[in-house]
């Protein structure tokens, strides 16, 4: 169900409701805030008793229920648009969606299916966020920050790169000449940019086009090089 | 697959309603032809063709899984 961003300012946000039974009382919540249950979180304040002989000191079931924030609801639509995908793709997977500050980090956990769903050089997985990206904004009609993982990879890959990045840097500094990393994707690039950023003696620049993009690392300007580059030294 | 294309296409478009995917089974290829609304082909090829790149790469992973080879054409 799509989300009203210009909700009605009259309507409740939160409804507390009573009845019979814990169902019942969600039931009348729901009718009265409009929504579905996706939409909403519940909480069963009193579960309600029969009483004695269902005659005396029984109580009704009680519930609060409150409409999702914005937040809330972004976070299940992603969950669902990425649940119904792997669905199709006949890979059986477990997604979850936590935020962290404005960027949502959807992480997906297979049977067996994630060198699949991650492909050569983490291709098939960029290619779900660019999709995912685009399906999910498309949906909530704004852009939506999202990270995609698979079984970690993301996290392994980001380790392993800024471990490999500070090893050539070092390499870099001794023998005074750059190295160029294996071609790497826009965000691994930019893992490498990052993590030696704070090292004042290597300098990093991206060479390549297209697929066979990377990154060099070469010593900082000022200090000695035997092949720099033209460009770099031109200004 | 068919489904998988058409989730991905009518999640994309201005009018899903228009979204068609036509299944042409071959030996060992199936191809899949991607029908949208006019005006909404751009949001299924997407700038410099990344969305359709995308749309392909994924159809190819989940073709694999079921041991078939799958092209997709896109059509308005």
């Amino acid at each position: 169900m799509m989300y009203d961003q210009e909700t009605d300012s009259s309507r409740p946000n939160e409804v507390v409701e009573q009845a019979k039974t814990v169902e019942e009382a969600v039931e009348k919540g729901l009718a009265r805030l409009g929504v579905s249950a996706e939409d909403v979180e519940i909480e069963v304040i009193d579960e309600g008793s029969k009483g004695v002989l269902g005659l005396i000191g029984g109580s009704q079931a009680k519930v609060q229920i409150r409409l999702k924030d914005e937040s809330g609801l972004t976070a299940a639509k992603i969950e669902e648009m990425t649940g119904n995908l792997l669905k199709l793709m006949d890979i059986g997977s477990q997604v979850r969606v936590d935020r962290e500050d404005d960027t949502y980090l959807v992480g997906i956990e297979t049977a067996g299916a994630d060198g699949l769903l991650i492909g050569k050089r983490g291709q098939n997985l960029d290619a779900l966020t660019y999709l995912l990206k685009r399906m999910v904004g498309k949906q909530l009609k704004r852009n939506v920050r999202m990270e995609v993982d698979v079984g970690g990879y993301r996290q392994r890959r980001v380790e392993s790169l800024r471990s490999k990045a500070i090893l050539l840097a070092g390499r870099v500094k001794s023998s005074g000449k750059e190295v160029e990393m294996e071609p790497l994707p826009a965000a691994e690039r930019r893992i490498v940019h990052i993590a030696l950023q704070a090292d004042p003696s290597v300098k990093t620049y991206t060479v390549g086009e297209g697929d066979l993009k990377t990154v060099v690392i070469a010593p900082a300007d000022g200090q000695a090089t035997e092949k720099a580059e033209g460009d770099d030294l031109a200004r | 697959m068919r489904d998988l294309i058409e989730y991905i296409a009518k999640s994309l478009v201005d009018n899903p309603d228009q979204v068609a995917v036509k299944e042409v089974e071959g030996e060992k290829t199936t191809v899949y032809e991607l029908r949208v609304g006019p005006g909404d082909l751009g949001k299924v090829i997407g700038k410099r063709g990344r969305t359709a790149r995308s749309i392909r790469t994924i159809l190819n992973a989940a073709a694999t899984k079921a041991g078939k080879r799958a092209v997709l054409e896109i059509l308005e």
